[in-house]
């Protein structure tokens, strides 16, 4: 184990271009033991994403490379066009996700006459988001593994059941509440913007308000939010703290943000965000708590590595989708 | 990102994105390797940009696969280009051979186990190029005033020629020198400095 860990660093160490002449000849020796290290070392290089020290000189370095072979990609104008455009293609997508959902509601709706509950699912498997436009006009962004179901009649009866992580942009309209109904409380708003965070693995219940005001139910405990305050139901506490709401939803626009989050809720949602089974054989670094920020374009690895050498663990490409953490 | 399974794909040239995944993945340590053989981070980086430039500006789909081939190639003979003429300035180059395992490790990494020349000898094999295209006689007197310092007095002495015509072969094996190794500017007497080539 000693000298796989040390082979590793290794590794990265001549994947960042920083090997120390003993280390080198160290790295030498182990490729020469067998043809199976070189296969791994090849393996293991895919996987190791470069650490850069002097991220100014080599940030220069890329963008002198790329003004010489990039340079029709510069025009201010265009990106603007292709800005506005795709923004255009986003706001298509979201109608005819609007539309599909309606006329599914409304096909549902005239086969079972008989039946008025019929039930709309919108569900965002693992690994993926989604994002919906309820028959009101409400937004909705999925994240992974969460499952919204509304009725047929949602129209005059607001109600949204969450399983799992969702944000909302709700429609206002005074006559009808708007209700997301979660498995330990219910939030009722009439026209806001809120996450709320409901898996049933965390143990806890979120909702962050960003805008408007919004009203957390829980049998007859009543409890009001103002924007940037964060509420969780933990153990059957309510705990109220105010937050930096961006942090919150971020993962709507493909980042992941985490504030003071414990390493086994942050190994949950990496597994969630990018469809993989990570285990754990470290307890001790489940109740660290840490903070971040990453883009969805960085893989499991490179986010895996970060960490390694922010917490000090190693970890192991095992197979499909799985990875060790030791 | 450039995932493991993905080494048999193509990415189109036009691709900014994946440029960048390739450039941050390679640059540190083909960068690292250059700086090992030519000395200095500024021409190091330089000969890395190249070299990245050089793939792009002549495909329009690199391939993965054999992308990582071409670039060290690239940066290698670069790098051996850059000793060139260094050695035509009669820089002290006695530190290439001290990068053995280095070589191995990248040999390893960019070439897949295929073989792999040393730079030392790469290097080694350029100058006897050089050398074996002289007259008998340049060749000789050239020899004598960088391998073994004489001065081209001596020279004259030893040989029992005239000392207009030493001067006259020793210019003659520069000239070749600088033609080959493409540098107008070194005065060469590198032999004096790196005399295990010859």
């Amino acid at each position: 184990m000693e000298k796989g860990n040390s082979i590793n660093i290794l590794i990265q160490k001549y994947s960042n271009g920083t090997l120390k002449p003993a280390e080198e000849e160290q790295l030498y020796l182990w490729l020469n033991e067998s043809a199976l290290n070189r296969d791994l070392f090849r393996e293991r290089l895919n996987e190791t994403v470069p650490e850069v020290k002097d991220q100014v000189r080599f940030n220069s370095a890329l963008a002198k490379t790329k003004s010489r072979l990039f340079k029709e990609q510069k025009s201010s104008r265009k990106i603007q066009f292709k800005g506005k455009f795709r923004r255009w293609i986003e706001l298509a997508a979201v109608l005819v996700l609007g539309i599909l959902i309606k006329v599914s509601v409304d096909y549902f709706g005239a086969a079972n006459l008989d039946n008025e509950n019929q039930l709309c699912k919108i569900a965002a498997p693992i690994g993926q988001k989604s994002q919906v436009m309820l028959p009101d006009g409400s937004k909705v962004w999925l994240n992974s593994e969460s499952v919204i179901e509304f009725n047929n009649n949602f129209a005059s009866n607001r109600v949204v059941k969450l399983e799992g992580e969702a944000y909302f942009e709700v429609e206002k309209d005074k006559d009808h509440a708007f209700q997301v109904q979660t498995k330990s409380y219910n939030v009722v708003v009439h026209g806001t913007r809120f996450n709320v965070m409901a898996y049933d693995d965390l143990g806890y219940t979120q909702t962050t308000l960003v805008e408007g005001s919004v009203e957390i139910q829980r049998g007859k405990q009543q409890l009001f939010l103002e924007p940037g305050e964060q509420i969780n139901l933990q153990n059957g506490q309510f705990i109220e703290r105010k937050v930096n709401t961006d942090i919150a939803i971020a993962w709507k626009d493909n980042k992941f943000r985490f504030d003071s989050v414990k390493f086994s809720e942050l190994i949950r949602r990496l597994e969630r965000w990018y469809d993989v089974d990570i285990e754990i054989s470290n307890s001790a670094l489940l109740e660290q708590e840490f903070s971040g920020v990453f883009k969805n374009d960085e893989t499991i690895f490179q986010v895996l590595t970060a960490l390694k050498y922010y917490v000090g663990f190693e970890y192991k490409h095992e197979g499909f989708r799985k990875i060790t953490i030791k | 990102m450039i995932q493991n399974q993905g080494k048999n794909r193509t990415i189109s040239a036009t691709d900014e994105k994946a440029f960048d995944g390739l450039f941050r993945q390679y640059f540190p340590r083909l960068e690292a390797y250059a700086r090992k053989f030519v000395l200095d981070a500024n021409v190091a980086q330089d000969i890395v940009q190249e070299a990245f430039i050089s793939i792009w500006e002549k495909e329009t789909t690199i391939q993965l696969n054999t992308f990582e081939n071409f670039l060290f190639i690239s940066v290698r003979n670069a790098c051996i280009n850059y000793l060139k003429k260094q050695v035509v300035e009669q820089k002290k180059l006695e530190h290439i051979k001290e990068n053995l395992w280095v070589e191995e490790i990248y040999r390893i990494d960019f070439l897949k186990d295929a073989p792999l020349k040393l730079i030392a000898d790469e290097l080694q094999d350029e100058i006897d190029k050089v050398m074996s295209d002289l007259p008998p006689r340049c060749k000789e007197v050239f020899k004598l005033s960088r391998e073994e310092g004489l001065k081209n007095r001596e020279i004259a002495e030893r040989l029992g020629i005239n000392i207009k015509n030493v001067e006259r072969h020793i210019s003659t094996a520069l000239q070749k020198f600088r033609a080959k190794f493409g540098n107008e500017l070194g005065v060469l007497v590198f032999f004096a400095l790196f005399p295990s080539l010859l």
